[in-house]
């Protein structure tokens, strides 16, 4: 509510009420304070917000898919204990992230329903296909690796359940990132065949995870606002080339090479510059003409009807025992 | 420890960890289909529980005879054919639909709540101690399946319908369960495992009473599968084709 | 009837004895034994917790500080019905903007909003931003002989801890053989 002290002679020019909160909320998030449920927030905010963190949650569970096919082919104990508890992981991390837009007013059947119809995006690099087992290594190592350092970002956003569920995320993921590159690790240290195998993996999966960060900053166009209302904090290219940074010298190091002519090192930088990333095959997989996106989502669809009988009986019996009581 | 007693007791352990390897496995087999989010990450945990089961006593196996505990379990895993398997038949059978699932689930919990509740005061320590571990997770397994259980039968029509099938289906395997080993009367004589027909008196009577509940009812005209665990039906087969499928591309690596 | 994805159950967890239960997450159950297990299941992978309660979300009771400010908040406020008898209500407050919920005491009360007076009368001290109060016989909790089977196990996965994948080592040492080798040509 407009306060004007009467005894005050200044030049205030009455904002209406909206945009007086608009610009209060800007500033809390300039001042670097959380946003919490049942604060006031524009719309628009809220929106993207719910967007976001449900194609994030999408990710998580539509990920579990190729990665959980590996489980019953892991070569060791270890490995297949290891994996497990990942793909358990990564459906705890959906798990969080559906809650953090709840809190925002979305509901579970609203997302799932997105997700299952096809409205709602999952992170593109889901819709490629594990291949071999040195996939699973790779996965963790490049594809997780970037992940942490988008998520690392996303636990400083503005949305305090969503910088808080990244938090917990980063933390169960390290472990993630660890057992991807020690299998990658063991595969550049062993037979030919191993080499041979993890080589092929990288060369598949190189530019799809680099293509994770996003379009080059100069082709986003949501960037300003994101930035401003304290979600986006650090720009697509800006993460792309700390991944690369990271990368590059440690699969040279393991005897591998990185599927890119014109990967070069730029002295006056100390950057790793890369060639040109193909847009047109992104654009061609997240529009759905990708190798796995019918199959992952066929794949959900059918989980979810063949549980419809399940999620039935339940509900039944809860309401049973409810009426039981009551009399 | 005389060596027919020795040979007894590695049988023994080479069965109960090939049980809880095999439906791990299978369980294993639910991540990202099950009925609900919750409900795949809670399966995930048992048949994660379930393969540290099947390590624990691959590695008691070891040390009894004299293998690397570190190595051992694996070579056991992933370069044993089917006919060296030595899991009741139960456990091989595929997945099926949600029921079958936990209906096994169920039956296998029971079996070995009342098994380990007696493992725990075994005559040989390093049984009991491993034993006195794995049922603080058996009795977390047990009340998650209880509960299914007793919803499912409860549910609604259709719900009821396909435990009752699920359970029909799976009757005749139970008798597997307490089916002693040719050599494990010499174990109960040591006082290393307890009398399976005692147990599994206390299994059936903990079983029917909770069935009863869940307003299922045994199957009456079954032929019980009376086989020994060298015996196994075509699906372990299959599943050991592809769970050591990587491991088997070379023998000698390191993975 | 309609396909749903249950209803939701707010989670407290107790780190150890001698801390306060406080509000964690949430997830979806059919009913309280299962929200029980399954906030276990989901939640309790790591950090370790000594007990566990849950509460389906829409039993609980919450205001702001801000809401509360309002004289007529009592009258104002839309509940299902007043019951004849006087139940324990759980009460929970969260004193920080970043903090969660976390249990401050028990109240005895008609209502929820009765149970949110006494609270106010007798818990304000701290200032609180939000409350939440919900009556005890609607919360699922674990028992301490529970500790064991639902809480003890977790301990023991420690292939979950970063620190079992020595990466670090093996790429330091991987370098370093690769050096030597070059300063050997």
């Amino acid at each position: 509510m407009g306060y004007i002290n009467i005894n005050e002679k200044v030049d205030v020019e009455v904002k209406p009420d909206k945009e007086a909160k608009l610009e209060e909320f800007e500033a809390r998030i300039a001042r670097g304070e959380k946003i919490e449920p049942g604060d006031w927030m524009p719309e628009r905010y809220r929106k993207q917000l719910i967007r976001m963190i449900s194609q994030h949650a999408h990710s998580e569970i539509v990920g579990m898919l190729p990665e959980g096919a590996w489980i019953t082919r892991a070569p060791t104990l270890r490995r297949k204990m290891t994996l497990l508890a990942k793909v358990q992981d990564e459906g705890g991390h959906g798990q969080y992230l559906y809650h953090a837009a709840e809190t925002l007013g979305a509901t579970r059947e609203e997302m799932l329903d997105a997700l299952l119809t096809e409205k709602a995006k999952y992170s593109n690099i889901f819709n490629y296909p594990t291949l071999t087992w040195a996939d699973i290594g790779t996965i963790g190592w490049l594809v997780d690796g970037a992940a942490i350092l988008n998520q690392t970002m996303l636990a400083k956003c503005s949305y305090g359940p969503y910088a808080r569920a990244n938090t917990r995320i980063c933390a169960e993921e390290s472990f993630h990132k660890r057992q991807g590159q020690e299998i990658v690790i063991f595969l550049a240290q062993g037979t030919d065949e191993q080499k041979a195998m993890v080589q092929d993996s990288i060369n598949r999966w190189w530019w799809p995870t680099l293509m994770m960060f996003g379009p080059h900053d100069s082709d986003s166009p949501n960037s300003g606002e994101l930035s401003r209302w304290g979600i986006k904090t650090k720009s697509n290219d800006e993460l792309r080339q700390m991944f690369i940074n990271e990368l590059v010298p440690d699969l040279q190091a393991l005897g591998l090479t990185i599927p890119d002519p014109d990967l070069r090192y730029d002295e006056e930088s100390g950057n790793w510059l890369i060639g040109e990333i193909d847009w047109d095959e992104f654009w061609q997989v997240i529009t759905g003409n990708g190798p796995c996106n019918k199959e992952r989502l066929a794949t959900r669809r059918k989980a979810h009807e063949d549980g419809l009988w399940v999620r039935e009986a339940l509900s039944a019996y809860a309401e049973k025992q409810a009426n039981g009581k009551a009399s | 420890m005389k060596a027919n007693l020795k040979e007894a007791l590695a049988h023994k352990l080479l069965a109960m960890a090939d049980d809880e390897l095999v439906v791990g496995h299978r369980n294993s087999e639910w991540t990202g289909h099950a009925p609900i989010l919750e409900e795949d990450i809670a399966f995930a945990n048992i048949a994660l529980d379930e393969i540290g089961h099947a390590k624990i006593w691959y590695q008691l196996l070891a040390d009894l005879v004299g293998e690397n505990p570190e190595t051992y379990p694996d070579r056991l895993v992933f370069h044993r054919e089917a006919a060296e398997y030595r899991n009741i038949q139960m456990v091989e059978l595929p997945i099926g639909n949600w029921a079958f699932t936990i209906v096994r689930q169920y039956l296998l919990d029971t079996a070995e709540l009342v098994r380990l509740g007696e493992l725990v005061q075994s005559q040989y320590q390093p049984m009991a101690e491993a034993s006195a571990k794995i049922r603080k997770e058996e009795i977390y397994h047990y009340r998650h399946t209880h509960a299914w259980l007793q919803r499912l039968g409860l549910g609604t029509d259709e719900s009821h319908r396909r435990m009752q099938n699920a359970l029909n289906q799976l009757w005749p395997y139970t008798t597997q369960l307490f089916e002693p080993l040719p050599d494990e009367a010499l174990l109960v004589e040591a006082g290393f495992v307890p009398d399976p027909h005692q147990l599994r008196l206390a299994w059936e009577k903990l079983v029917l009473s909770n069935l009863k509940e869940a307003n299922l009812a045994t199957p009456e005209d079954t032929t019980p599968i009376k086989v020994q665990r060298d015996q196994h039906t075509p699906h372990l087969e299959s599943l050991l084709a592809k769970m050591q499928e990587v491991a088997r591309l070379d023998s000698q690596a390191t993975w | 009837m309609t396909d749903t994805q249950w209803p939701r159950y707010e989670v407290f967890e107790q780190v150890s004895e001698d801390q306060p239960h406080q509000n964690t997450n949430s997830i979806h159950a059919p009913d309280g034994e299962m929200a029980l297990m399954n906030a276990r299941d989901v939640f309790v992978r790591r950090p370790y917790c000594v007990s566990m309660w849950v509460v389906p979300a829409d039993k609980i009771f919450s205001k702001t500080a801000q809401e509360l400010a309002d004289p007529d908040w009592a009258t104002n406020s839309e509940i299902e019905s007043v019951s004849t008898s006087t139940e324990p209500y759980y009460v929970f407050q969260k004193l920080k903007h970043r903090g969660s919920q976390t249990y401050i005491g028990i109240v005895e009360a008609q209502s929820p909003i009765e149970a949110l007076q006494h609270a106010l009368a007798v818990y304000s001290e701290g200032n609180p931003l939000a409350w939440w109060v919900f009556p005890a016989r609607f919360v699922t909790k674990s028992e301490p002989d529970d500790i064991e089977s639902m809480f003890d196990p977790s301990l023991d996965k420690t292939f979950r801890d970063q620190s079992e994948y020595h990466t670090i080592a093996m790429m330091y040492e991987i370098k370093k053989r690769a050096r030597q080798a070059e300063d050997s040509e």
